[in-house]
């Protein structure tokens, strides 16, 4: 904590720790593919297409993970007013984003051959689409105001309100399925999670956390970088 | 106490003398419950599956479309700087716009609507269920519509971003209030969450609003 | 091993195939975003986060 208080020390660590952590992330990458592709058997009910589910899963995961880290972010904001809290939370929101789209694409075009539809109005659909929402409205937050200190408080408002919402969401449509018996075919526990799909799923993940871990540190850090630039130019206006 | 009722009772008479409140709102769902028989047709079977929907959607658009309202005009006018200087703190005073918006848009329409719902062949044995659950529901729409509008309180054209961020927040109040008259079972309990989905608004309502509205007022 | 053959092999395709689109797109954006505040920053003689003679 004591390190991450001081904004030089953090970066100063940071840069000395990034051009290691692209490495890593390229060949955990490299890693998972092949075994995503190459050392997993196709599933004996869903084929090839349970190679989805190595992007699908991650993907999903992520997205809440960085909501709710996006949600910490706002509370050491407001708890500790720490100078990189709110950026980090800002810089989290367009990656969360991402990661929430892919899960919705890769959901599709897996549901799409084992449901025979592209959707459906289930309770984890729906909440990841709520989740998707929730990033829009937080990122066009930071987008609408020109004050970026008036602009941060409202996004923690914004974020700390829609991370109360998640759970809420989760357990109304779960309710709202178990009322409508809905004809799909998704099971609350899935098939039962084997040794070999289990290893390219974690590689998989692990590499997507890592991809997410140093675009945040580099989106971070531009951050920090584009506020630079506006107290210089702050200055110039003023010495005027 | 008084400050509290004062607000409330400004609020109140201003929202239905501007015509933005009350009448606006039944007109409203008068305007959707005319054009949507002409829209589909007139299968009476259809219309009364649909009648209940049909109620929560008019009630969620109408409360969306006043939502950012909510500050606009005491923010532009200083009315809101004002309210800070009183003994109330600005919690309560969020508290008591909030309540003030539910009684001018969200009650009027809650009351209207299940009765208006004769024009749409609603099963009328669910009139008094759906009132009830539409009040709730009415109460907790208005509570997440003041976080929005006190978000955007400051913004010119917060139209669509009040949307944006509210939207995500009245799914759960949907999905509950369409349950209590979808199907026999589960309807005292449905209208128990509604309740406390009301209650949580309620109590998170004024803590958000006023931590946004801060951001304006320094 | 993946069977080339199967079915389906299009949704497998496509999917790997959003994902390495969005998430290099990611990649590249904040990179180059990086490289023009680095620009901008030297320019207006702007120590960069970090650096070892930053004061800031």
């Amino acid at each position: 904590m004591q390190v991450l208080a001081n904004p030089h020390r953090f970066f100063s660590i940071a840069n000395r720790v990034m051009p290691l952590l692209w490495v890593l992330t390229a060949m955990t990458f490299l890693v998972a593919l092949y075994f995503a592709f190459f050392n997993s058997p196709a599933d004996y009910q869903q084929g090839e297409t349970v190679r989805i589910m190595y992007v699908h899963v991650p993907s999903a995961t992520l997205a809440l993970g960085i909501y709710l880290l996006m949600a910490l972010a706002s509370v050491m904001a407001i708890v500790f007013r720490h100078p990189l809290a709110d950026m980090a939370a800002k810089a989290a929101a367009p990656l969360g984003a991402a990661f929430c789209f892919l899960a919705l694409v890769t959901g599709a075009l897996w549901g799409k051959p084992m449901w025979g539809t592209w959707w459906v109005w289930d309770a984890r659909l729906t909440s990841m689409f709520v989740l998707m929402l929730l990033y829009l409205g937080y990122m066009a937050v930071w987008k609408a105001f020109d004050d970026p200190s008036r602009a941060a408080v409202l996004a923690r408002v914004v974020a700390l309100v829609g991370v109360i919402n998640v759970p809420i969401v989760k357990f109304s449509v779960d309710w709202w399925n178990t009322l409508h018996q809905p004809a799909s075919i998704i099971k609350a526990s899935g098939p039962a999670i084997h040794s070999t799909i289990l290893w390219p799923l974690g590689l998989m993940f692990l590499a997507f956390a890592l991809l997410f871990l140093s675009t945040h540190l580099l989106g971070l850090k531009n951050l920090v970088r584009e506020q630079r630039l506006r107290a210089a130019r702050m200055k110039a206006v003023h010495a005027k | 106490m008084t400050a509290f009722l004062a607000i409330l009772v400004r609020d109140v008479k201003l929202g239905f003398r501007q015509g933005g409140g009350a009448g606006a709102a039944i007109a409203f769902i008068l305007s959707v419950l005319v054009l949507l028989p002409l829209a589909l047709g007139p299968d009476q079977n259809l219309l009364q599956r649909l009648a209940p929907g049909l109620m929560w959607l008019s009630l969620l658009l109408a409360v969306l479309l006043t939502a950012d309202r909510l500050f606009q005009q005491d923010y532009e006018d200083g009315t809101l700087d004002g309210l800070v200087g009183i003994a109330l703190p600005l919690e309560l005073v969020c508290l008591a716009k909030a309540l003030a918006h539910f009684f001018t848009v969200g009650l009027p329409l809650a009351i209207a609507a299940p009765l208006l719902g004769i024009l749409v062949n609603i099963n009328a044995a669910l009139i008094p269920l759906l009132m009830a659950a539409m009040v709730l529901g009415a109460l907790a729409l208005s509570m997440l519509a003041a976080i929005g509008g006190a978000v955007t309180a400051g913004l010119r054209r917060g139209g669509l971003l009040v949307a944006l961020l509210i939207l995500p927040l009245y799914v759960p109040v949907l999905v509950f209030g369409q349950s209590v008259t979808a199907t026999e079972q589960g309807r005292a309990s449905s209208l128990l969450v509604l309740l406390a989905l009301a209650l949580i608004a309620v109590a998170v309502q004024p803590i958000a609003s006023a931590a946004a509205l801060r951001a304006y007022l320094r | 091993m993946i069977d080339f053959t199967a079915d389906h092999l299009g949704f497998v395709a496509a999917s790997y195939g959003i994902v390495a689109v969005v998430l290099v797109a990611v990649v590249v954006r904040a990179v180059m975003k990086a490289r023009q505040l680095k620009r901008e920053l030297s320019s207006q003689g702007l120590s960069d986060p970090g650096q070892r003679d930053d004061q800031s």
